[in-house]
């Protein structure tokens, strides 16, 4: 006889599971109480928010499953944004909520919240266990929805009694859908079709997103691109899909994209879009999105096909399959090639416009920064204007090499979110990039940090404003900077020194002058290089904008370049 | 205004889900009905949406776990007075595809 505790522990070793992120509390104590040789090593956060974001990095950096564990009642929806953002992002967590005991449920009892109604339009599937017996296949079923299809989160909540009930355990359930996931990577006529609309095409683009991350067809996806030789760009989640230093690539697309990528895509008439839903700060003004093409959609999610545009051609299926499938029509295939069109789009008068101005010392940091950075890092942002540049000036091929909050756009994600990413890869050089505004929303993680002595590198953008949002104030509302001036922040040196980590500050001074001086080249290696944790703060210009910026209802076409 | 149905396996949760595709999009639900149908359970709304909300409402349901078919039909005349109508007594309704373009190997 097993009670329900060791049962779920048993489970989730059974899935793999070798590490969950959570906090402990009194409906979930049983659970804690069986946690010591168990084989799952539990990492405690010190806000829930920050075990769901550590559990996300963790799985966004392994593409395994995240695991998080919270208590009933706050606990759980102190989980709420973590498990939104897993879902617009596609990242696969399982969620484990203890819940008040089963003959309480209903009355409003301490700490009691319906956690399985608040999450039901936030998870793939969840559930309310109701009986000890119930627990292995709900853990099941639970893992096979996160991971399959477009893996997203599911919700576990389990009454307290039922982790204190014993009962038989014969060993963890499998589980099998009563459905089978479509593909059409078998459908040779649609790759005929395909081919047929590429030997047509005069202006073709390829547009990568995070779909060809999850499906783990990055080499597959490489090879076809070398094939096609189209123009390519990527979505903030396609960064590190496509090898930067190849000739088509074009640079991220979207509101913040390069003037590359966002003039291609708008003048395209035939758009391959590999693993992106089309989110509406990639399409910009929908309706205004790429006016001119027959748009080809490769997807695995239905659910996204002709959500925000109608699409020429469908393929559905996962793309370990479908760009195989495209690969080997395309190679038979006797595609012409669009060489003045990639060099109308490469060139000059196209050309990323470099930072100019107050933004320009902040480029040259990341610029400067990211060169020391060693192959195979991952960078981890957090939300705003250093999240916007960050991605513009990223320039690795690791896949899974930049981690950051697409859909939701949650601040205090980046710091959570590194801790996961660095347990997940011990080895690894992981740089936490953050703003001063977003930086305290989980600052407290800091702690998590000292406590587990991980070296993430944190650096802080620190221009003392909520810094996106004051860019929007100033150029769509009359400079009228209402609630987000920032500059009474703490002294993120002294609070680094409060919870033990090694922490410096530069201004802009260190990246001033033709070429950067040596002596910020070896503080960078430092930096970089130390066996311990360390805070970097770089005290930027506070008025700063990012550019390109398509605004709303605007097309790709039309960028703003410079502030008004 | 047409009505819509949903045929589904009553797992925890499935109802409320479909139930959350509408709401979430702001719509009023002038009729809901949901009765076990053979071995899985169906439930009628009606629903007035456009074609892009009931394209994206339909994508919703098809999404769903444990949702099997979505179909479409014009309000019988006889729901003017939604209590009086019953899902037995609706005109033959068009099945919503799951999934647009070609068809589709398992």
């Amino acid at each position: 006889m097993r009670k329900g505790a060791d049962i779920v522990l048993s489970c989730l070793r059974a899935e793999g599971v070798e590490l969950v992120f959570g906090y402990p509390g009194g409906a979930i104590m049983p659970l804690y109480d069986v946690l010591e040789g168990s084989g799952v090593r539990h990492i405690l956060s010190r806000h829930e928010q920050g075990a769901v974001f550590a559990a996300e990095g963790y799985s966004r950096a392994t593409g395994k499953v995240g695991v998080a564990f919270a208590t009933s009642g706050p606990g759980a929806t102190n989980l709420i944004t973590g498990i939104a953002d897993a879902k617009m992002d596609s990242v696969p967590l399982v969620c484990i909520t203890g819940q008040v005991r089963s003959t309480l449920i209903g009355s409003d009892a301490f700490q009691e919240i319906d956690v399985f109604g608040m999450t039901l339009s936030l998870t793939k599937w969840s559930r309310l266990v109701r009986s000890v017996e119930e627990i292995p296949a709900a853990i099941a079923e639970g893992f096979h929805w996160a991971r399959s299809g477009r893996p997203g989160p599911v919700v576990i909540d389990i009454p307290g009694d039922i982790f204190r009930t014993q009962a038989e355990f014969s060993g963890p359930a499998t589980f099998v859908p009563k459905r089978a996931e479509a593909s059409y990577a078998k459908d040779t006529a649609l790759f005929a079709r395909l081919v047929d609309l590429f030997r047509n095409a005069k202006k073709p683009v390829a547009l990568i997103g995070g779909g060809a991350k999850l499906s783990g067809a990055i080499e597959p996806l490489r090879s076809l691109l070398d094939r096609l030789q189209v123009p390519t760009c990527a979505t903030v989640h396609g960064l590190g899909a496509v090898d930067p230093n190849k000739g088509f690539y074009l640079g991220m697309v979207g509101m913040h994209g390069t003037r590359q990528a966002n003039l291609a895509t708008h003048d395209t008439d035939l758009l391959l879009v590999l693993g992106a839903r089309l989110d509406d700060r990639v399409t910009g003004e929908p309706s205004r999105f790429a006016p001119n093409a027959k748009i080809v959609h490769f997807e695995i999610d239905p659910a996204q096909l002709d959500r925000v545009r109608g699409g020429e051609l469908a393929v559905l299926g996962n793309l370990a399959d479908t760009i195989p499938a495209l690969h080997r029509a395309v190679i038979d295939a006797q595609l012409p090639t669009w060489p003045e069109w990639l060099a109308l789009v490469k060139g000059a008068e196209r050309s990323t416009a470099d930072a100019t101005g107050s933004a320009e010392p902040t480029v040259r940091f990341l610029d400067e920064l990211y060169s020391h950075l060693p192959k195979n890092s991952i960078v981890v942002t957090d939300v705003g204007q250093h999240q916007m540049w960050a991605a513009q000036r990223y320039c690795s091929g690791n896949p899974r090499g930049f981690i950051t909050s697409g859909g939701l756009g949650s601040m205090g994600f980046g710091l959570p979110a590194a801790v996961g990413a660095q347990l997940a890869c011990p080895e690894a050089t992981v740089l936490c990039i953050s703003g001063d505004g977003g930086f305290q929303m989980n600052i407290q993680e800091l702690a998590t940090v000292r406590r587990l002595n991980l070296p993430v590198k944190m650096v802080i953008i620190n221009n003392k404003y909520l810094g996106m949002v004051r860019q929007w104030q100033q150029l769509f509302y009359n400079r009228n900077y209402a609630e987000t001036d920032l500059s009474d922040n703490p002294d993120f040196v002294d609070i680094a020194e409060a919870y033990r980590i090694p922490s410096q500050r530069v201004g802009v001074e260190a990246v001033a002058g033709e070429s950067i001086s040596q002596e910020t080249k070896h503080l960078f290696d430092g930096f970089l290089q130390s066996s311990e944790p360390e805070l970097l703060v770089f005290d930027c210009h506070p008025e700063a904008n990012v550019f390109p910026m398509v605004p709303t209802g605007a097309s790709l076409s039309e960028m703003l370049t410079e502030d008004k | 205004m047409k009505t819509y149905q949903v045929r589904y396996r009553n797992t925890q949760g499935t109802f409320l889900r479909i139930l959350t595709a509408v709401q979430r999009r702001g719509l009023d639900m002038s009729f809901v009905h949901a009765e076990k149908s053979g071995d899985q359970h169906l439930v009628t709304l009606a629903l007035q949406m456009n074609a892009k909300q009931a394209e994206q409402v339909s994508r919703d349901w098809h999404a769903i776990m444990d949702v099997d078919e979505v179909s479409v039909s014009d309000l019988p005349k006889m729901a003017a007075s939604p209590v009086l109508a019953s899902p037995s007594r609706l005109d033959a309704s068009q099945p919503i595809p799951r999934f647009a373009g070609a068809t589709a190997s398992a």
